[in-house]
């Protein structure tokens, strides 16, 4: 294992680091370095997640109450639009690509920038206009449809700023497909001399197999956008039931986006994970070679189970059946990857600090919210749970405690990195135990209700799912106070934080081999790899595996 | 643009472009003979043919890479994917 | 022999540069298909459903206006495989020349296609009331013609726009086609805007003639 004592001290350093390249506003905003392309993501994708933050406070203050509390019945319906476009298109299919993906993919393979800088920032472009006409919506009044936006509801009916925010997720979707093309040319192109395809990281593995998904399902979303809008606007719709239009038919399309989009929100999480684990349990990771076919495989076969989403739509009975049984099978390769995170756990001398934490908060979460996809892809449980909160549940299992989970933890192994300096690990520990328990308490009970047959997407319900609803409110509380957290600890450890050295967890990887905060170019000189990946134990391992 | 005409003369992309124009009137020409299901079949078998020339002729895919050729292939199973599984649908109901 | 200038910084050398844009263009046209790929499911499943109302509605295009635009769309296609041909051969003269025949072939088909519009709204061929055919179902084909050729345009603009850049800088020689893949790149979408029409022309224009 390269020893970072061992190169040239006094080259780190010389050239300064891409925090200092710039102070002026324009150093940033015409920036093409990745890693700063990466905090402007950091910021953008913060502000998102606050803002639909916000829209979730409303929708649980509303719900702690049976009747109707401080909103409407409309209103209602407009804040958990709001909630859910912005979380879902806004924040969490663009979030762990486009800022740790940005800065640590160059950097994990090796190579100076990504294939094609200006693209990538014309990527943040694209996702920041995309965001201010949805955002242009929600201060004009709103929309209603749903995230989902079903027709003939939102082509025909809806008086809401359907148009707007479908155009902010058309033009958001091309920055995601960029950003997933530079990815794949990237990791294609400039892997240093030595990293070959079996030497790299899992965290850029799983950003390879999530660019696939961007590219391959992104434009079908754009295209369904554009087919409303055409609807909307000029009339030429195809889904109009009066012209003979078919509601089913918008439903594959927006699925063949939304169900493979799920996994562009999860892989690079089950990266984030997987680096973070076997740095924490010093041992190199269980079966690497099948981690990199698990995570492949969602990817692909993530593309073959879209119709699970429409067992209760009248889609035939015939393809509900395949649908089910595809989705299935799309368990089999996620179930590999907690058990290989698990065995890689197994005889490892294990430390618990923060980024440990939320990784193993996500491996637990993931799995509850992976088991009851199970239920929801098997038909006849389904159609009992079919619009209810089971189902709101299950996603935020998926999306809010995985995904964010490996979110913070990836934010919180990196940091340092990223920063070049160190934070308060008591406080982040806190934070991470904080998220855990207040993400259970808030949706475990959407389990109970959902499964009690309480329907999502209504401001009102009857008085005996009471008990649920306020234990799931007080949860979002606790939950809330966990997000907050990091602003302030990170806040301090930036300002007056210590100094990280270029590798403060002594962890493997190219990206802990150069300086903290990296300089402009990365490394100072071009760097080889001569070993496998993970060799935390050289010598010993490698002889056992 | 003399110059042009004149090299250009029996290059493979000139043949490439007069098999086009062949097929292109050949399709519309068939489209008038009464075929029921068969005529959208040759129509869409002719353009089928004729994205083939347009791919490996003036898209020289055959010489590039392998990569290239790789992301072809990828667009296609996915359209593949995408009709089959919609269609799983609209077939059985 | 080659000059630093045309690498950019993230490259080591000229050959992984070209590969570089090599795929990525090409994983830019898979997005593409799929992009289109939607459409065309659209189209699939409509007439499947509704044969005998696409035939009739398919019939009231102007089959002429399409033929000539696919003729001019396949000829385009074999002068811009000329230009890549040209600018390998480091003709960057001749190679302009065949870009600018391909942008004029290009804005021939967008003239063509304007008269076409314009003569399919006097005919009462755009969806919404004042719509003439009969069953409803024919507004459905009539929609997806508006959006697949509306679409299919668009990209041919953007595709002029591109070749008359590269035909500048060629004539400022702003670059050598020997070293520089741009030429190529944005021939290899050309082609593929060429192939849209290719299906677009037999789904549209053809049915319900015999
Ligand atoms: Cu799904």
């Amino acid at each position: 294992m390269t020893d970072i004592a061992a190169l040239p001290p006094t080259r780190a350093g010389l050239h300064g680091n891409y925090l200092s390249a710039g102070h002026t506003v324009a150093s940033w905003l015409f920036t093409t370095d990745h890693k700063r392309i990466a905090i402007l993501y950091i910021a953008s994708t913060t502000l998102f997640f606050f803002i639909g933050g916000a829209a979730a406070t409303l929708i649980r203050i509303e719900l702690f109450t049976p009747d109707s509390g401080i909103l409407t019945a409309d209103g209602y319906n407009r804040v958990f639009t709001l909630h859910g476009v912005i979380m879902v298109f806004f924040f969490l299919v663009p979030v762990v690509p486009s800022t740790l993906g940005n800065f640590l993919l160059p950097l994990m393979i090796g190579a100076r920038d990504v294939a094609f800088p200006k693209i990538n920032l014309l990527s943040w472009y694209l996702s920041i206009a995309g965001g201010a006409l949805a955002l242009y919506s929600l201060l004009a009044g709103g929309i209603d449809t749903g995230w989902t936006f079903y027709t003939p509801y939102s082509s025909i009916y809806s008086n809401s700023f359907v148009t707007a925010t479908a155009a902010g997720i058309f033009v958001a979707g091309f920055g995601s497909i960029a950003t997933g093309l530079n990815f794949i040319v990237t990791i294609h192109t400039l892997r240093a001399r030595g990293m070959t395809w079996f030497r790299l990281p899992l965290f850029v593995w799983s950003l390879y197999a999530t660019s696939l998904i961007m590219l391959l399902a992104t434009p079908v979303l754009a295209m369904t956008m554009v087919l409303i809008i055409a609807e909307r606007v000029f009339g030429i719709g195809v889904f109009d039931p009066e012209r003979g239009g078919d509601p089913i038919l918008f439903q594959h399309l927006f699925w063949f986006y939304s169900h493979p989009a799920v996994y562009i929100m999860i892989l690079p999480g089950m990266g984030i994970v997987t680096e973070i684990i076997t740095c924490f349990a010093r041992r190199r990771v269980f079966g690497y070679e099948f981690m990199v076919y698990a995570l492949i495989g969602i990817a692909v076969i993530g593309f073959f189970v879209w119709g699970h989403h429409m067992f209760v739509s009248g889609q035939s009975g015939y393809a509900s059946l395949v649908f089910s049984f595809l989705s299935f099978l799309v368990a089999v390769p996620s179930a590999i990857k907690v058990f290989n995170w698990t065995a890689t756990l197994y005889r490892g001398e294990i430390t618990f600090p923060a980024p440990m934490l939320y990784a193993l908060g996500f491996v637990g979460l993931f799995t509850l919210g992976g088991l009851t996809g199970l239920f929801l892809a098997s038909l006849p449980v389904d159609i009992h749970v079919t619009q209810t909160y089971f189902v709101v549940a299950h996603f935020h299992y998926i999306m809010v405690g995985g995904m964010v989970s490996a979110l913070f933890g990836g934010l919180h192994f990196w940091w340092p990195k990223i920063t070049g300096k160190l934070y308060s690990d008591s406080f982040a520990r806190f934070a991470a135990v904080l998220m855990f328990l207040g993400f259970n308490f808030t949706f475990f009970p959407q389990f109970i209700l959902g499964y009690l047959g309480m329907p999502r997407r209504y401001h009102a319900y009857p008085p005996e799912f009471q008990v649920w609803n306020v234990l799931s409110s007080a949860g979002a509380v606790i939950l809330a106070a966990a997000y907050l957290m990091p602003l302030g600890y990170f806040a301090w450890s930036f300002l007056w934080g210590e100094r990280a050295g270029s590798n403060p967890w002594d962890a493997t990887g190219l990206e802990w081999q150069t300086a903290s905060p990296p300089p402009e170019h990365n490394f100072e000189a071009p760097p080889q790899v001569p070993e496998v990946p993970y060799d935390y134990h050289p010598g010993r391992e490698s002889a056992r595996d | 643009m003399k110059a042009l005409f004149r090299k250009s003369a029996l290059l493979p992309e000139v043949a490439a472009w007069v098999g086009l124009l062949v097929l292109m009137v050949v399709s519309l020409v068939s489209s008038y003979v009464p075929l029921g299901l068969g005529n959208g079949i040759a129509n869409l078998a002719i353009a089928g043919v004729q994205m083939l020339v347009v791919v490996f002729v003036l898209m020289h895919l055959k010489e590039g890479g392998a990569l290239p050729r790789l992301a072809a292939a990828a667009g296609a199973f996915w359209l593949a994917i995408f009709f089959t599984l919609t269609f799983s649908d609209f077939l059985t109901r | 022999m080659t000059d630093q200038a045309a690498i950019a910084e993230q490259f080591d050398d000229l050959a992984q540069q070209r590969e570089a844009t090599e795929i990525g263009i090409w994983a830019f046209l898979a997005t593409e298909v799929l992009f289109f790929g939607a459409l065309l499911v659209c189209y699939a499943v409509y007439r499947y459903q509704y044969p005998a109302a696409f035939l009739a509605a398919a019939r009231e295009a102007n089959v002429v206006f399409g033929t000539v635009n696919a003729a001019l769309l396949l000829t385009s296609s074999m002068t811009v495989a000329l230009a890549v041909r040209m600018g390998r051969a480091g003709q960057a003269r001749l190679s302009g020349h065949a870009l600018l025949a391909t942008v004029a072939l290009g804005l021939g088909f967008l003239v063509v296609k304007a008269f076409e519009y314009t003569g399919d709204i006097q005919d009462g061929l755009f969806p919404g009331p004042g719509f003439r055919l009969a069953p409803p179902q024919t507004q459905i084909f009539w929609s997806l013609y508006w959006i697949m050729t509306g679409v299919h345009a668009l990209h041919l603009i953007v595709g002029i726009g591109v070749l008359l850049t590269i035909f500048v800088l060629l004539r400022r020689s702003a670059f050598d086609p020997r070293h520089n893949t741009t030429v190529e790149v944005s021939c290899l979408y050309w082609h593929f805007v060429d192939i849209v029409w290719i299906f677009l022309y037999p789904l549209l224009y053809l049915p319900g003639r015999s």
